[in-house]
């Protein structure tokens, strides 16, 4: 059955009727939604608390990943942290960072305790602005003309790591070491603490001494060029103990340069890339780690414990440290 | 319930064409509006944000010359308003961004502004107290936090433009849909126009192709045919009813017309028959009259015995039945026939002749007939009954007898012919009957051939068509006169003879 003209006409004039409601529908219906994708309310005083991480070297890996456990924590409590550092070392720029952090009103700033006297006073000028400030990795340094401000520090206790790892090391050794220490001048107080503690391990061991103590900047290739040096100068060294990540790569590079009568043994400090395989491989054997997510985790609880419940932190809040050995021995 | 008339469907036509491209438009001149509304709202976002940098910038320079700048007063008081300026403009700071980013950078901004205000609040107070030692330090704190303002600001003005060139392809998006939307509306709009239009102008020309069609029909003389259907609009229905009444009501005007002819005519045949009839009825009894002789039968015995008397030598009876005879002949042959006048007047005189001889000596018959009169033809047996009730009822009845006289003269246009009697006459009562001409017949009927006055006289009408004037005078006992005024022209007269025939 073939259908009318006047059923096709009238079919063709619903369905462009249709048509036509619908386009102007479908108008209506973007004209309802914003031009803009959702614009975003700008926060507003009496939000959710705002913390700053205020990092020595934005691409420092420990310090991002203070910043992701400290992400983790803000998440689960309902708070909020951004991370910003600069972009190279620079003491002024990390000093104008917290003072900006200062003058936008923030709820509270985490960042790396150091011996400088700019950095010290502009924790105090936060300090004094009622913004709370916790130190984190390394604490602020005690002196009678500079009193510290920080509200508290979160981190390894350095002196009890830096035991653990000399006594670890004489133990795989039996006793036996002849130790080169690599440090580097960025935090002296961290630095010495973990060189002091290892100190009075290895000198009350008989079997064991320490040759060479060499400071280097803070960086990878200048410590694996003073680690070179300092094996050249004391072919009798059988031990290097790197005190920090970047002395530790520098380490790992020029022990495996060189050429010498006997394996060297190396002891690091937070190898962070991949400290299983590098265990593994033999080229480290003996490897403190810290807990850098855990800093960020407990730098912020304390500072969300302190604004909302008034809770004030103990002064120092120690996090676990790990002390990992691994590969075979070189003797 | 919408009413199906061709206003009705132009108008919601009309309507819904219009409402459609003003919608359109309408929504078209909303996003517009809307567009340039957000850009705007942004612009005034960021023109605000730039305003209050400048307001802080300005405000920390005027911090600085507090200390060095001539008029510590009139410094403070500008000092006062660029802060007031400050307080307003942070109030009027937009409360929302195009990106996360952004928010949180004008939520700085916002705080650095603060920041800034209670530095530069500090700073103020320290050099009101004369503590030039803070003032100092303060002051520089304030122009530290003006330069922090100038960088958020200017990370704030490259996120947002960041954030607009993320969404800059969106709203582009956007517009691009909205014109093919309207297109669309427009094509659709269109197009369902046109064949709206088509649609009317179809359903408006069919039916009146029809209605011409049939107008043509009618026009033509086709009255019969089936009435129109149309299946249109109100108007063109209504329309359509209308012809349909009018083709109904001519073909009834057309009907009437006709049964009224029919019937005209059968009128017509009713009276012709009626016609036919009496002339039958006539005919019926101008025979019976004439059977009322038993005609051939006494002619023919008649005849013989007038042979036999004058075989036997009696002149005078052979005479008188030769008389009998002819009168009897007379009436017997030309009966049917228009006769002269002087046939007659012949006729009647040998009636005379036998009524003579029968009753001697009583009756006398007279004659006095002009002669220039008896051309004239009449029906037969015209004069013999006049004379004949002459003789029974006027004559007959006296003992002493009488005369009857008979005069034919020539009136010019007429011919008068009068049959009178001495006799006994006629009472009123029956002369008024008698003049009066219908009824009589019966009553006067009499001997012989027994054809009465009114017989005559309807017999003259028939001859002549007309009313022909029969009077009768008379006076008791004085004698009777019977008077008839016959038509000198003859006209009319065939008919009877062809009804006779």
């Amino acid at each position: 059955m073939r259908p009318s003209p006047q059923r096709i006409v009238r079919v063709i004039s619903v369905l462009l009727l249709l048509l036509v409601v619908g386009a102007v529908g479908g108008n209506l219906a973007l004209l309802r939604q914003p031009i803009l994708a959702t614009p975003y309310p700008v926060a507003r005083e009496g939000d959710t608390l705002r913390f700053v991480i205020v990092a020595p070297l934005y691409d420092h890996p420990v310090w991002q990943r203070v910043a992701a456990g400290a992400r983790e924590a803000a998440s689960e409590l309902g708070v909020s942290v951004e991370y910003m550092g600069p972009r190279r070392a620079s003491l002024e720029e990390l000093v104008t960072l917290l003072d900006m952090a200062a003058a936008s009103q923030v709820d509270g700033i985490i960042t790396q305790g150091l011996a400088d006297t700019r950095v010290n006073q502009a924790i105090a000028r936060a300090t004094d602005r009622g913004i709370p400030v916790i130190t984190v990795d390394t604490d602020q340094p005690e002196s009678a003309e500079q009193p510290r401000r920080r509200l508290a520090f979160v981190g390894t206790d350095n002196r009890t790591a830096g035991r653990f790892v000399a006594e670890d090391l004489l133990m795989r050794t039996r006793g036996q070491a002849v130790v080169g220490i690599v440090r580097d001048n960025l935090v002296p107080l961290e630095q010495d603490q973990r060189v002091q503690a290892f100190r009075e391990v290895v000198e009350s061991t008989p079997g064991a001494r320490i040759a060479a103590v060499v400071t280097t900047e803070l960086n990878r290739t200048l410590a694996g060029t003073s680690a070179l040096q300092m094996l050249r100068e004391h072919p009798e060294i059988t031990v290097v103990y790197a005190t920090s990540a970047v002395a530790t790569l520098g380490v790992v590079q020029s022990v495996a340069r060189v050429e010498g009568d006997h394996p060297v043994f190396v002891v690091g400090w937070d190898y962070l890339v991949e400290p299983d395989d590098y265990l593994a491989r033999g080229t480290v054997h003996v490897m403190v780690q810290q807990a850098p997510d855990l800093m960020g985790r407990y730098a912020v609880e304390a500072l969300e414990a302190y604004l909302r419940r008034d809770i004030r932190p103990a002064s120092v809040i120690e996090t676990p440290i790990t002390v990992r050995s691994g590969g075979d021995l070189p003797w | 319930m919408v009413r199906n008339t061709l206003q009705a469907r132009l108008m919601a036509t009309f309507l819904l064409v219009v409402t459609s491209l003003f919608v359109a438009g309408l929504l078209a001149l909303a996003h517009a509006r809307a567009t340039a509304r957000t850009y705007q709202d942004r612009l005034t976002d960021l023109v605000k944000v730039t305003e209050l940098t400048q307001a802080v910038s300005e405000a920390a320079d005027v911090l600085g010359r507090l200390a060095t700048g001539p008029s510590p007063d009139r410094t403070l008081n500008e000092l006062n308003q660029i802060r007031d300026r400050i307080y307003r403009l942070r109030q009027e700071l937009p409360t929302a961004t195009a990106s996360p980013a952004s928010a949180r950078l004008l939520a700085d901004l916002d705080a650095v502004a603060d920041s800034f205000l209670i530095e530069s609040g500090a700073a103020a107070y320290a050099f009101l107290g004369n503590d030039l030692e803070r003032y100092f330090q303060h002051d520089r704190e304030a122009s530290l936090t003006a330069g922090y303002l100038r960088d958020v600001a200017d990370r704030l003005l490259a996120s947002e433009v960041e954030a607009y060139r993320e969404v800059y392809p969106q709203v582009m998006r956007r517009e691009w849909t909205l014109q093919n939307l309207n297109f669309l509306v427009l094509l659709s709009v269109t197009a369902l126009a046109l064949i709206l239009s088509w649609w009317f102008a179809r359903d408006v020309a069919e039916p009146l192709r029809v209605l011409a069609a049939a107008a043509g029909r009618i026009s033509a003389g086709d009255l019969d045919g089936p009435p129109v259907q149309i299946q249109s609009t109100e108007e063109l229905q209504v329309l359509g009813q209308a012809f349909n009444q009018m083709q109904d009501s001519l073909r009834r005007r057309m009907a009437e017309l006709n049964e009224k002819v029919l019937l005209e005519r059968r009128l017509q045949v009713q009276e012709m028959e009626r016609l036919r009839m009496e002339t039958l009825l006539r005919e019926a009894e101008l025979r019976a009259l004439q059977s009322q002789v038993n005609p051939h039968f006494l002619f023919n015995t008649l005849n013989m015995v007038a042979k036999m008397a004058m075989l036997e030598g009696a002149d005078r009876t052979c005479s008188l039945l030769e008389t009998v005879s002819d009168l009897m002949r007379y009436s017997l042959g030309k009966l049917d026939q228009p006769v002269t006048l002087a046939e007659e007047v012949e006729q009647v005189r040998r009636y005379a002749t036998i009524q003579s001889e029968r009753f001697r000596g009583r009756f006398a018959f007279r004659f006095e007939v002009d002669h220039s009169a008896l051309g004239l033809h009449v029906p037969c047996m015209t004069l013999q009954p006049l004379v004949e009730n002459a003789v029974i009822h006027g004559i007959g009845n006296r003992e002493e007898g009488g005369t009857v006289t008979i005069r034919v003269r020539s009136l010019g246009d007429t011919v008068r012919v009068e049959v009178e009697d001495d006799g006994v006459g006629i009472p009123p009562d029956k002369l008024a009957v008698l003049n009066a001409g219908a009824g009589a017949s019966g009553v006067i009927r009499g001997h012989t051939t027994g054809l009465g006055l009114q017989n005559v006289r309807e017999r003259l009408q028939m001859f002549w068509s007309r009313p022909v004037s029969l009077v009768v005078e008379s006076q008791v006992g004085r004698g009777t006169r019977v008077t008839l005024d016959l038509p000198a022209n003859r006209e009319g007269g065939e008919p009877v003879a062809d009804l006779g025939g």
